[in-house]
């Protein structure tokens, strides 16, 4: 086949940033090339020059030795490109069908479709995937891990020579997971070109047969995956050793007494969840997604109501009926979707980080803009944010950064917090990072702070908190020490029923 | 200070300031005898925007909060038929005036009912309740009727003059704006609705309400479009169904021309007041030119394109993000 | 177990309420009035929903694409003052239909440049060129009507079929039935609902929002110069007061049968059942006598019940969806 990529010479500058300088590789047909980096090391800048949505201001693409400039998504799909961006580019209101046959639905020249061919295709696509999907399915009430399959399934259904993966294992469960490595085998022995871009290091050895490290912009090496180790890796993308995360962790040794104590608590959501948090303890949550992790926690926070049982914040049986009234007892949550539910990404960081306490930050009937700024900067100054000022927008920093904002909110002076929930607070953010975040995880319980750490990911799950809580389909299936855990035996109580 | 100049060139007030300029200038020079700039002429131009400041402040401050609200209008024809009965019936002028006001509020939290509760767009819901509601049950109040306004105090209010000879509408409306110019740009009530205008989850889950806030939005909106209408009635000495429903749509539209865009991404009182005198000055430059009312519709169609387009050079440069989509 | 599920689907549907709604109505009315269900009121009714019907097509397509165009109240009124006045002109129906609606796409094209090219929020825009419209209208008919005396042309407006269904509804019924099928069964229809359900999502599977909005610019205007023509033929005069707000009705009949201002849902059929509703509770108003005011509010109450009724049903949809797929009633908006 011998098919070939290259990127060649590329350059692309953001007000402000320059977010490539002069990189060039080639992907070859037949191999898996994974691309990894810190956030902002332009890797999604990468994939948006790939696709056609963006245009670099140096340097081109080729393919096949053909050097293409995209003007448009639809050259660079007309080429037999197709990029699967981490965020789903799905019509929630049409169907499984549709959706996977988006531009390119089966009709005749007058542009009537063929709805049986269209349901018949799809079928066959479905049942190459082996997943309990129906073409007229509805994708907005689909599950999110069956949503990104449909989204993989679209990029399948083009037939691409190139295809270009974006994170795409953040939403799915192992048994998808597993799906789509078959496929991404079954892709690469057709001889296509296939991207891999992922944060998730144990998937890129499984997976990848070439590894690409990207760093603020620059091309640092490529790697043979199988020469090469975790830790070299990580040196490469960050640029120094950051030995063993978990080894030098520095824990907290007083766990106090009782703080939360949760019995039988039933919402629409969840079954009869009863377990108790105390002062200075890591209490982890393991399970597959979907298993009502996020639940529980929206329950405590008086986001959904509660049906039955009884929730005591220090010995105090309480009932919240909205997020401000946990707030106003201590309790603050860091939502799963940053982007949507933690943060107003017009709103500059000083806005972000000073929502709940603006009562206190005035000066007679007025807000304060210096003590607003002084906080905004305290926060940017104790979690290292990346940032020239407070009054930058938040949507333009990179999910580690804006993950720190709204740590900052949560953690300033002017607030007290007793009880801080973390819902995947790790999602989409670089290894470098990842360790800054788990050290923070260890210093709130150090003040005494009694931490929910809620993660897909095992191995963090594991490591980080002091005992572990796994739970399934509404249900808490285990509760583990750190000490007595191991992945397997958390994993098969995730998927217990 | 040459940062904070620079950035000043590149904002929307700025613009708005030139194109201001631009008018002010073109109409005296061109108006017979200089006349646009005199004393009379500017009380002529305040004095047309009364009722459209009335409305463009709540409708702003909604439309900063994510939602539109076509019926302060209609609440305005039906506070007039209702401030002008209650008059009508010999209870006195500040009773009257208070009732009018309260009912506009409750309009408006019936409008905010509907869209929270019921989650009916606030498009429609606002056009039922103003269009349907309000101004119907004034047209089955007045039988189609008119009603003669003769209290004195209502009159004063909406033609008389204060020391000075300013009229006490504009002083009304201006120290309307102004203060809630304030509120908006410097209290936490302001912040909170730029907040909740932006992501309303993200505001709730970091503390905020954003259910109390909306109720309030609407109950206010509803309140200062009773009040335009107790004004417009006092001014006009009658009260019909029709008086103040044609001035919603270009309240709102002065309000969006002035930067306020939907989703707490910008916007403020001084713009809004900033477009509403463009294209009030505008509309009576025309007039006194001799310009057929006719040819001034098409004007003003044409003059607001015409701001969106310099709108849209001055901010090409400029790191934009797209407008949150309205409710 | 297969039977009840079909007549769950049926009664779940929201187009079932409606035209159960509207079947209530109809009979509501029949009883209380012997002038409700006569030829001469049944053909009152039919033009009425001929006018909302055809504009909500235009509109529909518009509001399902995620775009907004008040200026096509404005744009019908014009339609009908300029074929008016080509017809005084002498020149042929049939050219003067045609250049009418030539002047309706050169409209839809400023509409569409406006938004797609310029970035305008087509709200305002589409406002703005409205207005402009209007001023036009008013200068060139110095707001005298204009007059109609082509026979054959006045048939046009005012043929029936049957003695009660006028020609204009049978074209409305006939375009409705021709779009429903382009949204539904065709490549370019289904472009619609995706460019207005996720347009980020269109253009990076090379879907040209741009290109898909500007047809429908074209196609409303286009539409709404027939309906003005129509109007027209039937009133026998070009008037620069008729038309006015009837884009707000097509809107809110639209809405009422489930377009939705975010765009991506609704289709034809519920228009349909929405301007049918509409109509016939306004028209039921009148001639049980209640005056135009009691009518005003009415409708209102009319709406918010149908869209009340539309809110639990949804409510009580999202309840019953499997626990597989976790969805939540966020406070959205």
């Amino acid at each position: 086949m011998g098919q070939v990529l290259e990127f060649v010479n590329i350059y692309k500058a953001f007000p402000g940033v320059q977010a490539l300088q002069d990189v060039s590789f080639r992907a070859d047909g037949g191999k898996v090339t994974a691309l990894m980096g810190e956030n902002g090391a332009g890797k999604s800048t990468l994939l948006k020059i790939l696709s056609g949505d963006l245009r670099p201001d140096r340097g081109h693409v080729s393919f096949n030795g053909e050097v293409k400039h995209f003007m448009s998504p639809h050259q660079s799909l007309n080429s037999g490109i197709s990029v699967i961006y981490q965020e789903r580019q799905l019509i929630n209101s049409m169907n499984v069908m549709e959706n996977i046959f988006l531009e390119d639905m089966p009709g005749n020249k007058l542009g009537i479709i063929n709805r049986s061919e269209l349901k018949r295709r799809t079928q066959e696509i479905i049942d190459a995937f082996g997943l309990p999907i129906r073409p007229t399915d509805i994708v907005g009430n689909l599950s999110v891990a069956h949503q990104q399959m449909v989204e993989i399934m679209k990029a399948y259904r083009r037939d691409s020579a190139v295809i270009a993966f974006d994170e795409p294992t953040a939403p799915l469960t192992d048994k998808e997971i597993t799906i789509l490595f078959k496929l991404i085998r079954q892709l690469r022995e057709q001889g296509r070109i296939i991207l891999y871009v992922s944060h998730r290091i144990a998937e890129i050895f499984q997976i990848t047969d070439e590894i690409v490290v990207l760093k603020d912009g620059r091309l640092v090496r490529t790697f043979n995956t199988p020469e090469t180790t975790e830790r070299e890796l990580v040196r490469a993308m960050v640029g120094r050793d950051i030995g063993d995360t978990y080894a030098n962790l520095k824990r907290n040794d007083k766990i106090g007494e009782a703080l939360l104590e949760v019995k039988n608590l039933v919402t629409d959501y969840v079954h009869d969840v009863s377990f108790t948090l105390r002062r200075g303890e890591i209490l982890g949550f393991a399970g597959l997604i979907g298993a009502g992790r996020t639940e529980v926690a929206r329950a405590i926070f008086g986001v959904d109501p509660v049906h039955s049982g009884e929730i005591k914040l220090e010995g105090e049986t309480v009932r919240f009926k909205s997020p401000r009234d946990a707030i106003a007892r201590g309790i603050m949550l860091c939502p799963e979707d940053r982007k949507e539910q933690g943060l107003i990404l017009q709103r500059s960081i000083r806005d972000n980080v000073t929502m709940p306490v603006l009562s206190q930050l005035r000066k007679g009937i007025f807000l304060d803009r210096k003590s607003e700024t002084a906080l905004a900067k305290e926060a940017v100054r104790k979690y290292s944010i990346r940032t020239p000022s407070v009054e930058m927008q938040v949507m333009q920093l990179s999910g580690g950064n804006q993950q720190k904002t709204i740590l900052g909110r949560w953690t300033s002076e002017k607030i007290e917090t007793k009880i801080l929930i973390l819902d995947e607070p790790t999602k989409g953010i670089d290894v470098g990072t990842k360790a800054e975040v788990y050290q923070m995880i260890c210093d709130f319980a150090k003040q005494g702070i009694g931490v929910i750490f809620i993660s897909s990911e095992l191995t963090e799950v594991l490591n980080v908190s002091d005992n572990i809580i796994v739970m399934h389909n509404g249900h808490i299936t285990g509760r583990v020490s750190r000490a007595e855990a191991t992945e397997e035996n958390v994993l098969e109580m995730a998927m217990r029923i | 200070m040459r940062a904070v100049f620079s950035q000043f060139i590149k904002s929307k007030t700025f613009t708005l300031i030139v194109l201001l300029v631009v008018v002010v200038v073109f109409f005296q020079v061109t108006s017979p005898g200089s006349s646009f700039l005199s004393p009379a002429n500017i009380k002529n131009i305040l004095d047309s925007m009364v009722i459209y400041i009335l409305f463009a402040i709540g409708s702003g401050m909604l439309i900063i909060s994510g939602y539109i609200d076509l019926s302060p209008g209609f609440i305005g024809v039906f506070a007039g038929i209702m401030v002008g009965s209650l008059l009508g019936n010999g209870i006195p002028w500040y009773i009257s005036a208070v009732l009018t006001i309260a009912a506009g509020a409750l309009f408006g939290l019936f409008n905010a009912f509907l869209v929270d509760v019921l989650r009916i767009q606030a498009f429609i819901a606002t056009l039922a309740t103003g269009s349907f509601i309000a101004k119907g049950i004034a047209m089955i109040i007045t039988d189609g009727k008119v009603l003669n306004i003769t209290d004195p105090t209502i009159v004063w209010i909406g033609t008389g003059k204060l020391p000075g000879g300013i009229p006490v509408a504009i002083v009304i409306s201006l120290v309307l704006i102004i203060v809630f110019g304030i509120i908006l740009a410097k209290t936490k009530f302001g912040r909170t609705i730029y907040l909740c205008g932006g992501n309303v989850t993200a505001a709730k889950f970091a503390g905020l309400n954003p259910r109390k806030l909306t109720y309030i939005l609407f109950a206010i909106n509803g309140a200062l479009g009773a009040l335009a209408g107790v004004i417009y009635s006092g001014r006009m000495l009658i009260a019909n169904f029709t008086s103040t429903s044609n001035y919603t749509f270009p309240a709102i539209t002065a309000a969006i021309l002035g930067g306020i865009s939907f989703g707490g991404g910008s916007g403020g009182m001084l713009g809004c007041f900033l477009g509403l005198l463009i294209i009030n000055s505008f509309n009576n430059g025309l007039t006194l030119l001799g310009v057929t009312p006719y040819w001034q519709s098409v004007f003003s169609g044409v003059l607001l394109l015409l701001a969106l387009t310099f709108d849209y050079i001055s901010i090409r440069n400029r790191m934009r993000i797209k407008p949150a989509k309205v409710h | 177990m297969d039977k009840n599920k079909t007549i769950g689907k049926i009664v779940g549907n929201k187009n079932f309420v409606m035209v159960a709604v509207w079947v209530f109505v109809l009979i509501v009315f029949t009883v209380i009035s012997r002038n409700y269900l006569t030829p001469g009121n049944i053909k009152n009714m039919f033009n009425t929903a001929f006018n909302t019907g055809m504009l909500a097509v235009g509109l529909s397509c518009l509001l399902i694409s995620g775009m907004i165009d008040l200026s096509t109240g404005y744009m019908a009124m014009l339609g009908g003052i300029i074929v008016a006045l080509l017809l005084q002109e002498r020149i042929p129906w049939v050219p003067a239909l045609l250049i009418t609606l030539a002047v309706g796409a050169v409209v839809g094209l400023i509409n569409a440049f406006f938004v797609n090219v310029l970035n305008f929020p087509s709200f305002i825009s589409t406002l703005a060129v409205g207005t402009a419209l209007y001023g036009v209208a008013l200068v060139i008919t110095k707001s005298q009507i204009i007059p109609i005396n082509n026979e054959f042309f006045w048939g046009l407006g005012s043929n029936t079929i049957f003695k009660v269904i006028p020609v204009p509804f049978l074209i409305t019924a006939v375009l409705m039935l021709i779009y429903g099928y382009i949204l539904q069964r065709t490549r370019f229809g289904r472009r619609m609902y995706i460019v207005g359900g996720n347009q980020q999502a269109a253009r990076l599977a090379g879907i040209n929002p741009k290109k898909i909005t500007t047809v429908l610019f074209v196609n409303n205007s286009c539409i709404a110069c027939l309906v003005g023509a129509l109007v027209a033929a039937r009133m026998r005069m070009g008037s620069p007061s008729s038309n006015i707000g009837s884009d707000l009705d097509a809107i809110t009949a639209a809405v009422l049968g489930g377009v939705s201002f975010m765009g991506g849902t609704g289709g034809m059929s519920s228009a349909f059942i929405g301007v049918m509703l509409l109509t016939c509770f306004k028209n039921g108003l009148i001639i049980i006598g209640l005056g135009t005011y009691y009518q005003t509010v009415a409708t209102g109450a009319l709406l918010i019940a149908a869209l009340t009724i539309d809110y639990f049903r949804e409510r009580s949809r999202l309840r019953s969806l499997k626990s597989g797929a976790i969805e939540r009633l966020d406070v959205h908006r």
